[in-house]
C-alpha cells in the first residue's frame, strides 16, 4: 500500500533518517515528493556504497510489488549502530522517502523506516 | 590566490642533513656510538591522529562546491553542462579525489613516518602516500597519471605542506556532486596545521583547463579517539544500483535538475558543525 506521508500522524514522531550520499540524488529520486510504503521485508543488503532494504508491498490492485529502499553509506550507518542483522526477512515496516523517477522502478530514497513495534529503524542519521 | 611556500628549501636541506646523519651514525665506531647523535628527519609537527570533518570555509562561507560560485573556463562550463550524473565513475566504485574528498563526511587519519606521510580515509578505502622531500622514492613515469596523483610533501614550521600533481582526467575531479571535471593539469596544494584537538587544512586547487581561478578553501577537523570504520569495501553492483532510478526520458544532467540536492546546499560552517556534533554524540 502506498500512502501519502501527511496522512498519518505518527509520521511526525519519526526521526530524520539516512538519505545523503556521495552523489546527487535529484536525478534518481523526486526530491519534491514524499511517499510512504508499508510491506514485508525480504532482504537487507548492508553494503557500501548504499545499503538497500527490499520490501514486498501489496498495491491497490492486490498485486505484490518489490520496492527497494536505498540508504546512505553503510559506514556512516554503522557508526550509528546499524548492522547487517538490524532488520531481516519477514518483518513488517512502514517507510517514507522520495520515490524514484523511472516509472518502471519502485525505488525509494529512504528517510524514515518504522518497525512494526513502533520503533525507528536504527539511529537517526544524516551524512 | 596562492599558498606560501617559505621554508621549503630549508626543510629539504634539513631532511638531507638528517639522512646524512643516519649514514654517519651507522658507520660510527663503538666509541662514538656512546654519544647518541640525533638521527632521522628534522622535528616535525605531530599531526598523527584520526579526524572528523568539522567546518568548511573560509570565514564561515559555504564550501566552494556550488557551481555558480566557481569561475570556470569556457571548456569547464561546457563540460559541466554536458555532464550526466549517470556517467560518473563513482558508480563503478571509483574513488573520490581532492578537493571533493576533503569535504566528504567520513573520518580519516594521518600517519607520519620518517620518509612519508600516509593519509588513510574511510571513504573508498583511499590511501594517499605523500613522499617527504629529501627521501628517495620512485617518481612517476610519463604514463603514470593516476586517480590520486603523485604527492610530495615537506614540513614548514608547524605545518605539513602537500603538493599533488599527475592526476588523471577525472569526470568529477573538481566537484563530485555537480560533475565538474578535472584535467591532467590539476594541482592541489594542502597545508595542515594542528591546534589542540583541531586540525586546519588550507587547500588550493588549480586546473587552468577547467578553472579560470584557483579554488581556495579551508577546513577544520576534530581529532578524536574513535577508530576508522574499515574497510569501506565498495560493491560494484551496489554502486551502480541507483542509476536504474533515473527517468531515461529526462536524463541525469544536474544542470537540468538545478544543481545539487537542496538538502545538501549550502554546506557551510553551521551545517558541518551540526553534523560533527551529531557524529560525536
Amino acid at each position: 500500500m502506498r500512502l501519502q506521508a501527511s496522512m498519518i500522524g505518527w509520521a511526525a514522531l519519526l526521526l530524520a533518517a539516512p538519505l545523503a550520499a556521495h552523489h546527487a540524488q535529484a536525478p534518481f529520486f523526486d526530491q519534491n515528493t514524499e511517499v510512504e510504503i508499508e510491506g514485508i521485508v525480504t532482504r537487507f543488503d548492508f553494503r557500501n556504497p548504499h545499503p538497500v532494504l527490499y520490501v514486498d508491498v501489496t498495491n491497490d490492485s492486490g498485486d505484490v510489488e518489490e520496492w527497494q529502499i536505498q540508504f546512505a553509506n553503510a559506514t556512516g550507518l554503522r557508526r550509528r549502530g546499524w548492522h547487517k542483522d538490524i532488520i531481516g526477512p519477514g518483518e513488517r515496516i512502514r517507510a517514507s522517502g522520495h520515490p524514484s523517477w523511472n516509472p518502471e522502478t519502485h525505488g525509494l530514497q529512504g528517510r524514515r523506516v518504522l518497525k512494526e513495534d513502533g520503533s525507528v529503524l536504527g539511529a537517526p542519521v544524516e551524512d | 590566490m596562492s599558498i606560501r611556500h617559505p621554508g621549503r628549501q630549508r626543510a629539504r636541506l634539513g631532511s638531507v642533513a638528517g639522512a646524512a646523519v643516519c649514514v654517519v651514525g651507522a658507520l660510527a665506531s663503538p666509541v662514538f656510538a656512546q654519544e647518541q647523535l640525533p638521527v632521522g628527519p628534522p622535528p616535525a609537527p605531530d599531526l598523527t591522529g584520526r579526524y572528523a570533518p568539522l567546518t568548511c570555509g573560509p570565514n564561515g562561507a559555504t564550501c566552494p562546491f556550488i557551481v555558480d560560485d566557481l569561475k570556470l573556463t569556457n571548456v569547464g562550463r561546457k563540460m559541466w553542462e554536458a555532464y550526466e550524473e549517470i556517467i560518473g565513475p563513482k558508480f563503478d566504485c571509483a574513488q573520490a579525489t581532492p578537493p571533493s574528498l576533503f569535504a566528504d563526511p567520513f573520518r580519516w587519519a594521518i600517519h607520519q613516518l620518517t620518509d612519508r606521510v600516509v593519509f588513510e580515509y574511510e571513504k573508498d578505502d583511499i590511501i594517499r602516500t605523500v613522499w617527504l622531500e629529501g627521501w628517495p622514492h620512485d617518481e612517476p613515469g610519463a604514463y603514470d597519471a593516476s586517480w590520486q596523483g603523485h604527492s610530495h610533501g615537506y614540513y614548514d614550521g608547524e605545518e605539513l605542506v602537500v603538493v599533488t600533481t599527475r592526476y588523471q582526467y577525472d569526470p568529477h575531479g573538481i566537484e563530485d556532486f555537480g560533475g565538474i571535471p578535472s584535467s591532467t593539469q590539476k594541482r592541489v596544494t594542502e597545508r595542515y596545521r594542528r591546534d589542540g584537538d583541531r586540525l586546519h587544512l588550507q587547500a588550493l586547487t588549480e586546473d587552468p583547463l577547467i578553472l579560470e581561478e584557483p579554488i581556495y578553501f579551508e577546513f577544520e577537523y576534530l581529532a578524536g579517539p574513535d577508530p576508522l570504520i574499515l574497510p569501506y569495501d565498495c560493491q560494484l553492483d551496489q554502486a551502480r544500483f541507483p542509476t536504474q532510478y533515473a527517468d531515461p526520458r529526462r536524463g541525469t544532467s544536474l544542470a537540468d535538475f538545478g544543481g545539487r540536492d537542496p538538502d545538501l546546499v549550502p554546506l557551510g560552517v553551521s551545517e558541518l558543525e551540526r553534523r560533527a556534533r551529531q557524529a560525536e554524540e
